[in-house]
């Protein structure tokens, strides 16, 4: 009984992608990506070698740069290969793949609602996992306890130096950690960090802070795109609603930061997108896609729940690390008392 | 205990004291837009205000201790050389900051007078070194100065004012709802803040602070006057007993007024106020970038101060 019904789940679903799918080949923007993006970028901008460009979440103005320029693993491409005019039909192919694939997806989410109808996420949220030491499963050190692990199938799929670099890095976590150092930890990682932080939802933008070293995500909501290559340690940050899920996009990382302290890491090509959907008014489901082709095989996914902290009077106090380091300089009792 | 009793009786005063004077006849000449929940509407992105001297300026208002590292102030001046890549800013005003007292001047007890000009003098220590410099908060009203890396961005959502702040990527949020402040054992880098809506300004009692900041400081010393007076703002340091009271006022759709009283009896002689034009509504595409501070003063913290930060802090926070 339970088979069939997810057998018509699943036609329904095949029907809603097949269909404006097979009209999008006819669009101008499909050949030229054919011949060009595709062999890296995989059909229909799904991602391969390449990161996925759907749903594409850079201007065409943004395109054009890197398509002369090359970014990270991506080689400058001539106007010969592909003209001006045809990087613009290929951004318009790729836009109208995005406005197809941003299916909304049926939620039974039943909590407060903001004015504009999306799901009210303001608040001082947590999550509950040990992700921050290992998002792998481990088992308890001193100090860190045992988990199950955040990451689907328990696989990170290393490229096989990237292996040896990460077994490098656990071997050498207790200085070579980022986070130790009291660096910005980075997306998704700050996400995860044993600290409370809190949503503060407009109109206009998402914007999270965080009580661990007063972090910061401004994400903006607003259509706009990714500006031109600069290196952030938390990326930059654009957001969208789908449905009752917000979607955030994030890029222009600088590659000095760590998925936990267990060295799990990434380039600076890394490209993550979190979908963060509330499954009730104090339960968010945490899905995080990542991507980078420089360090891994294939994409791959961490999901974990978020929890809405409810304790009455409750506010982000302070951890502020790079008082903890001068401490230790001056040998004086900072602040913090 | 007779610290204590000290700090009781002066607080007690600062209880009576009452101000005098309405600075700058501000407040309820301009009839800002309204949130749709009805708070006055401060919403937007900001740039600091026009520079302006903290004290009325003297070149006398501080002096090298004796025996005092003439080189380290010579040096630290530098840092104060204009900023091409600054926002533009509007024109200096060359009134002080301070109305109150009424001579202009920061009212220091003796000691602590002495005690800043040391800290101005010993720059090269690390304990003494400006607490911007080693990426601590800036506190307040030391946040809302006008250097250029001082801008902001005003959220309101019902029951809240959250500021976010370029610089070291601080923020706070000053809940409206008239809850007590926390726990004196609690100590913030922005201090802990309650406000409240007077009319058309937003007043905001901050407490809790750490010890480890500055009241003010900032880099614009008015014509003439050497960067190590007291006319620049820098190393006025406080207890943790310090207490501010700001007012943020519209004064026109793009400007915001700022009026802060600041209170510790433990450092001053009498409460003080200082007022200024604070904040300057920004162009339409601004935006608030990350401002990683700690991860990129490493090398200048070595250099100014001999300390090798960047292996502290591998060790400190294990």
């Amino acid at each position: 009984m339970k088979r069939t019904r997810s057998l018509g789940v699943a036609c329904i679903l095949l029907v809603l992608v097949m269909v404006p799918a097979a009209a999008a080949q006819d669009h101008p923007g499909a050949q030229p990506y054919k011949q060009v993006c595709q062999l890296c970028h995989g059909s229909e901008g799904r991602g391969d070698l390449g990161p996925s460009l759907v749903p594409l979440g850079f201007d065409v103005d943004y395109v054009l740069a890197v398509v002369r320029e090359g970014y990270s693993q991506m080689p400058p491409i001539s106007t010969r290969e592909l003209s001006d005019d045809a990087v613009r039909q290929v951004v318009a192919y790729l836009e109208s793949l995005s406005s197809q694939t941003s299916g909304v997806v049926a939620s039974s989410y039943d909590g407060p609602r903001t004015a504009e109808g999306q799901p009210d996420l303001n608040g001082i949220w947590q999550v509950l996992t040990t992700a921050a030491w290992d998002i792998r499963a481990h088992n308890a050190q001193d100090g860190v306890p045992a988990g199950l692990g955040v990451v689907e199938g328990n696989d990170i799929p290393y490229q096989g130096w990237a292996v040896t670099q990460q077994q490098e890095n656990y071997a050498n976590r207790m200085t070579a950690d980022p986070v130790g150092q009291c660096y910005l930890p980075g997306v998704p990682r700050i996400t995860y960090m044993p600290f409370p932080f809190r949503i503060l939802q407009t109109p206009d933008h998402v914007i999270m802070t965080y009580e661990f070293a007063h972090v910061v995500r401004i994400i903006y909501t607003d259509g706009s795109p990714h500006p031109l290559p600069n290196d952030f340690w938390m990326g930059d940050s654009r957001g969208r609603w789908e449905g009752d899920t917000f979607v955030v996009d994030t890029t222009h990382f600088n590659g000095r930061t760590w998925f936990d302290a267990a060295g799990n890491f990434h380039s600076d090509a890394l490209h993550v997108v979190e979908r963060y959907t509330p499954t009730s008014a104090a339960h968010i489901d945490y899905e995080v896609l990542i991507e980078d082709p420089t360090v891994f095989t294939r994409p791959w996914t961490m999901r974990m729940p978020l929890y809405r902290r409810v304790e009455e009077g409750l506010q982000l106090l302070d951890y502020d690390c790079v008082d903890f380091i001068l401490q230790s300089l001056t040998g004086q009792e900072g602040g913090a008392r | 205990m007779r610290v204590r009793c000290f700090v009781c009786g002066v607080a007690v005063a600062a209880l009576l004291w009452v101000p005098v004077f309405a600075y700058g006849g501000q407040e309820g000449t301009y009839a800002p837009p309204r949130t749709p929940w009805g708070d006055p509407d401060f919403r937007g992105h900001y740039l600091p205000g026009p520079s302006q001297p903290m004290e009325t300026p003297t070149n006398d208002s501080w002096r090298l201790p004796e025996g005092a590292n003439v080189g380290q102030g010579a040096a630290f001046s530098r840092f104060f050389e204009p900023d091409p890549d600054a926002p533009p800013r509007a024109a200096r005003v060359t009134t002080p900051m301070v109305v109150d007292p009424a001579d202009g001047r920061i009212p220091f007890q003796p000691w602590a007078a002495e005690q800043r000009g040391e800290i101005m003098a010993r720059q090269d220590q690390l304990e003494h070194l400006d607490p911007r410099v080693k990426c601590l908060p800036s506190a307040l009203p030391r946040a809302h100065l006008p250097v250029g890396y001082n801008t902001y961005q005003i959220e309101q959502i019902p029951g809240y004012v959250v500021m976010l702040y370029e610089w070291n990527h601080l923020y706070r949020y000053i809940p409206l709802d008239g809850r007590p402040h926390v726990n004196a054992d609690i100590r913030l880098g922005m201090g802990d803040s309650r406000g409240h809506w007077e009319g058309n300004t937003l007043v905001v009692d901050v407490t809790n602070f750490t010890e480890n900041t500055w009241v003010v400081g900032h880099g614009a010393p008015p014509e003439g006057a050497p960067a190590s007076a007291l006319s620049t703002g820098h190393g006025v340091f406080h207890s943790d007993a310090l207490h501010v009271v700001e007012r943020f006022t519209l004064t026109d759709a793009d400007t915001i007024h700022y009026e802060v009283t600041i209170e510790d009896p433990e450092v001053f002689t009498q409460p003080w106020t200082i007022a200024f034009d604070a904040l300057t509504r920004a162009p339409e595409d601004h935006m608030l970038f990350e401002y990683a501070c700690h991860e990129g003063n490493g090398r200048n913290i070595s250099l100014m101060t001999g300390a090798d930060i960047d292996a502290a802090r591998v060790h400190a926070t294990r």
